[in-house]
């Protein structure tokens, strides 16, 4: 069974907020996955031999490459954006986060 | 001519007859739309004004003797995790709720080209995560053959909308049987063509080394149609092969010689009585076609669930990181800084499934956790697809049940994701091993809910398993869904 704390910590890795009770609930429903798929631990793969390369190659990934587009096309993917300025697309501070019920 | 029911072929016929024309064949799906949506919810967003302007001027193609395109005047659904362009593309989500996309999928371009009318966009699992439609943010889905029961997930708004006869046919996706396990629960024919073989470009991505874009159609003759026109490479995505397109001229031809194979494993997993008599009932038909039958082994096929949710919920912790609250529509409003925006825009954004996802995908990549999981994982993926890969020198197609069971109650496993997890065991392996499969309708159970017969091909060899899933179709029939 996994802790809260390390619940905590994965949401924390994951940038999610949780409510004390999404938290008591996901504790229990990852635990539970998680021993599902620890099973995998059975599978002795150190002692296979993986013969057939063209299998492999098939399951294998592959590299996307990136391709320009449009300028219209970039500008309104911006315009999508929350909160944007002068075509860039602009956020809260990122640093100096006063802590909450202070001022300044 | 009635429009109820047709095939594409049958609505061609009527086009090109001028029996009604392609403004009144789309109305016709528009309006049952508009009736059934409150009740099937299959649809999250119809585009009627741009669906009918379109079906008029296919109407001044036909009218002014231009060349048409394959899929001329066909109306469609589109699983809300595709781009259309000038379309919302939610994704199932709240956090896309807003998005708009701007610009077309590659799938869509190539639909649009071919002088399909887009209708609008199915309603799916959040980000394709589920399977039963339950976890959409735009509510579940129902089965128009009883509306206690689940559509399947995650392209269930697809198979709903043309079950029910609202579309000729919808464009699903599947990383793990999104599309034949719907397919399965609606009696309807769902096609997951090989990894490589469609772009995704502009969809949503969930898993990208698994993600794959197909059809769910009335008919095979449909799905392998629909197959020609969204298949081959696409620059726009560098995972698609330079494979060429295999002939389906000839779906008809002899299957007589077709070695079939049953994998053992397949029939000892507690599957219902029912989905299995459907199974052996199909070997029946194959085997009066003069197909050949043998018992085949694939001795790791225990191990493929839990290999998918480990490599799936990996790849989805890192895909889903671009929803930060910065690019898309939505954002935390009460976030004081970076930090907060992205925290609180996905905590409320994201649904459970997602979050539980989320964390499982972390814990699998973690430090400690690495070599345990997601390393061992990938290993075991490769056997697998060995496992298929020596089974396929042996047999052209493999045959299982779809899903263990007909469609379940709503809410029956919501609260418990690791059972329904368990209604993905014979699907998730084609997806891991790089594989092709097809579900096709297999008959009712006895208290009339549709099975499925899952048809798995080797990679590339699509004809295969739509010849094979052509002559099952036609030596058997299978109701239309009577949801009026």
């Amino acid at each position: 069974m996994l802790s809260s704390e390390e619940v905590k910590k994965l949401a924390s890795l994951v940038k999610i907020s949780l409510t004390p009770e999404e938290s008591d609930s996901l504790q229990k429903d990852v635990s539970s996955i998680v021993g599902y798929i620890s099973k995998l631990q059975e599978l002795k793969l150190a002692d296979e031999l993986i013969t057939d390369d063209s299998a492999v190659d098939l399951v294998g990934l592959r590299s996307d490459w990136v391709i320009g587009i449009p300028i219209a096309e970039a500008k309104n993917l911006i315009k999508q954006a929350p909160r944007s300025e002068d075509n860039l697309i602009s956020t809260k501070p990122i640093f100096n986060r006063a802590p909450r019920g202070t001022s300044g | 001519m009635s429009l109820e029911h047709l095939s594409i072929a049958q609505a061609r016929k009527g086009l090109l007859n001028k029996e009604f024309s392609v403004r009144e064949l789309t109305a016709y799906y528009l309006a049952k739309i508009t009736r059934q949506n409150k009740i099937l919810n299959a649809f999250i967003s119809v585009a009627e004004e741009e669906a009918l302007k379109t079906a008029a001027l296919l109407d001044q193609k036909i009218a002014t003797k231009q060349s048409l395109g394959e899929l001329f005047g066909i109306p469609c659904g589109i699983k809300d995790l595709l781009l259309v362009k000038g379309q919302t593309a939610t994704a199932g989500s709240k956090i896309l709720a807003d998005y708009q996309a701007v610009y077309d999928a590659e799938v869509v371009r190539r639909l649009k080209a071919s002088d399909a009318v887009i209708l609008g966009k199915n309603n799916c699992d959040e980000f394709a995560m589920g399977s039963s439609n339950e976890t959409s943010a735009f509510g579940p889905v129902k089965n128009p053959w009883n509306l206690e029961r689940v559509s399947g997930g995650s392209s269930g708004g697809s198979a709903v909308a043309v079950a029910a006869d609202q579309c000729l046919f919808s464009i699903g996706t599947d990383t793990g049987g999104s599309i034949r396990q719907p397919a399965s629960f609606c009696g309807v024919v769902g096609f997951k063509p090989t990894y490589g073989r469609v772009s995704r470009r502009g969809i949503i991505a969930m898993t990208s080394s698994l993600d794959q874009a197909g059809p769910i159609a009335r008919t095979v003759e449909d799905a392998a149609e629909i197959f020609r026109v969204i298949a081959g490479q696409d620059t726009g995505d560098a995972t698609t092969v330079n494979s060429p397109l295999p002939d389906l001229g000839d779906l008809a031809k002899s299957i007589r010689g077709l070695k079939i194979g049953l994998p053992k494993e397949y029939f000892n997993s507690g599957a219902d009585a029912e989905a299995e008599l459907a199974v052996k009932n199909a070997i029946e038909i194959f085997s009066k076609m003069g197909a050949e039958i043998k018992e085949v082994s694939l001795p790791r096929t225990s191990y493929g669930l839990a290999v998918y949710y480990i490599l799936m919920p990996a790849e989805v912790s890192s895909n889903l990181a671009r929803y930060d609250g910065l690019r898309y529509a939505h954002q935390a409003e009460t976030a004081r800084d970076l930090e907060e925006i992205y925290k609180l825009t996905r905590g409320h954004g994201f649904g459970r499934e997602v979050k539980r996802r989320l964390l499982i995908g972390a814990y699998v990549l973690s430090a400690g956790q690495k070599d345990a999981y997601f390393a061992q994982a990938k290993k075991a993926q490769k056997l697998l697809a060995q496992d298929y890969a020596n089974v396929f020198k042996e047999v052209d197609i493999l045959l299982s049940p779809t899903t263990p069971a007909p469609a379940f109650k709503l809410d029956e496993k919501f609260n418990d994701p690791l059972t329904m997890y368990l209604a993905d065991i014979y699907t998730v392996a084609v997806n891991i091993a790089g594989l092709c499969a097809l579900s096709a309708p297999a008959g009712l159970t006895s208290s009339g809910l549709p099975l499925g017969l899952q048809l798995i091909g080797a990679p590339f060899k699509e004809e295969v398993i739509l010849r094979a899933a052509y002559h099952y179709q036609h030596a058997r029939s299978f109701p239309n869904c009577p949801f009026e």
